[in-house]
């Protein structure tokens, strides 16, 4: 065990780690703004918007996100001209992500009593506003546990990006381990680097999980 | 856009596809068998009353759940040792094993804590009280969670083509070096992971309902005859 291979390559795989956290935040960013209409169209009373965002969702959560970096990769191309393959695998990525985050918003939406809707309607505020102003901060106070969860899974997804060449934590460690060659200690650093901000995340939200649970007087103590 | 689609293409590399395929099943059901294995044992750890068994349980899952697959997989293919199959079978059960471990403790949690001390007072064992009374019950609201989790296997498994086993996602760019054609080959592949995964799914629902028929009935007589013990005493 020699552990000099990390210190003399941090800046290196600092840089990297760098690009997985703008990865992570773009991600989880675009992953809820998309997310959040085609929930809305998901949980609609019309066929025509519910089919296709269902279809989509599905496909989506169906598919290996591996699978979906080569299609977006392949496919972007074809669309808008040569891009990097630091944008393609964003997009991948938050594709991947608005369709996890559109059931999280469906789920916290469907958490609201009907009653809160028609409450809304009786005074008189019409649609957009009553998702914008009743529904939607209802729904999403109750969905943070769930989209804490999302983050934790986004950022270690980020890791499968390398496949197309993007040099993030994952990447920058293999490149470091092809010139050193040293898998044991660089593979175990950078698992502690995805571990620790991952454990402290699902830590916080089982906490949050916890209090709520005793707040509505569901909790058993195991 | 203006792609000529050449589905032929698909005809011409079947042998690829094919061998992709069961290669990513092969690893689907030895990482569903290991994980679900590994899950049960570390779940019921989880949930005992025992604390350094607790403890354990609790450190496996959060130890294997907050790294990432494909780090595991490198570590072991590159760092431990083991050859490529290896290292993407025992990563995958490393990995899966700890989400379904978390679903398990907390379906054990779930049953109520009157349902021990009832068996208990009837002189069961722990043993035998896990076994015969929270077991099964916790077994059965744990199908759905564990459906979930069986599916992100099968997604997982393309994971295994980053230490170049050429399972169905590998294939599919294989196809695109030789022959650039990447969609047809994507389409195909995609195809089948939807196929599989929505025969899983239905596996399951079917399962769940059919289970939810017997341990209805099942439950109705026990509580009658609990009350009839009851009612006795």
């Amino acid at each position: 065990m020699n552990f000099s291979v990390i210190t003399d390559n941090l800046y290196f795989l600092s840089t990297g780690l760098w690009t997985t956290v703008h990865l992570t935040v773009f991600t989880l960013i675009g992953g809820l703004l998309l997310g959040t209409p085609l929930a809305l169209a998901r949980a609609s009373g019309h066929r025509v918007l519910r089919l296709p965002a269902l279809l989509l969702i599905e496909t989506i959560r169906g598919i290996p996100v591996l699978m979906l970096i080569f299609w977006i990769y392949f496919l972007l191309p074809h669309l808008v001209g040569a891009v990097p393959a630091y944008t393609a695998g964003l997009v991948a990525l938050i594709v991947f992500n608005t369709a996890y985050s559109a059931e999280i918003v469906r789920a916290g939406i469907n958490s609201i009593d009907h009653g809160n809707v028609e409450a809304g309607r009786a005074t008189g505020l019409n649609l957009v506003q009553i998702l914008r102003h009743i529904v939607l901060p209802q729904a999403f106070a109750n969905m943070t546990p769930a989209l804490m969860s999302q983050a934790v899974m986004v950022y270690k997804t980020t890791s499968v990006v390398f496949v197309i060449g993007i040099v993030d934590l994952f990447r920058a460690a293999t490149i470091v381990n092809n010139r050193e060659f040293k898998p044991i200690e660089i593979f175990a650093f950078v698992a502690l680097v995805y571990f620790i901000p991952c454990t402290i995340v699902s830590r916080y939200t089982r906490r949050i999980e916890i209090k709520r649970m005793i707040r509505h007087g569901t909790f058993q103590k195991a | 856009m203006n792609y000529e689609f050449h589905w032929p293409v698909l005809w011409e590399y079947r042998d690829l596809l094919l061998e992709g395929f069961w290669i990513t099943m092969f690893l689907f059901v030895t990482g569903v068998l290991s994980s679900l294995v590994l899950g049960i044992v570390f779940g019921i750890l989880g949930a005992s009353h025992l604390r350094w068994a607790r403890a354990l349980g609790e450190i496996y899952v959060e130890v294997f759940r907050n790294t990432p697959l494909v780090v595991k997989m490198f570590f072991l293919y590159f760092g431990a040792g083991f050859d490529a199959y290896e290292s993407a079978i025992i990563g995958l059960g490393l990995h899966q094993s700890a989400y379904l471990a978390e679903i398990f403790r907390s379906g054990i949690q779930a049953i109520p804590r009157g349902q021990f001390e009832a068996g208990f007072a009837t002189g069961l064992t722990r043993t035998q009280v896990m076994r015969r009374i929270i077991l099964p019950q916790a077994g059965f609201i744990v199908i759905p969670p564990t459906t979930t989790q069986v599916l992100e296997t099968l997604k997982n498994t393309s994971v295994a083509m980053t230490i170049s086993i050429p399972e169905l996602t590998f294939q599919t760019q294989q196809i695109e070096a030789y022959s650039f054609r990447g969609f047809e080959a994507a389409t195909a592949a995609t195809l089948a992971y939807l196929a599989v995964g929505g025969i899983v799914g239905a596996g399951a629902y079917i399962l769940e309902h059919r289970l939810n028929r017997k341990t209805k009935s099942r439950v109705t007589k026990d509580m009658t005859a609990m009350a009839n013990v009851t009612a006795a005493a």
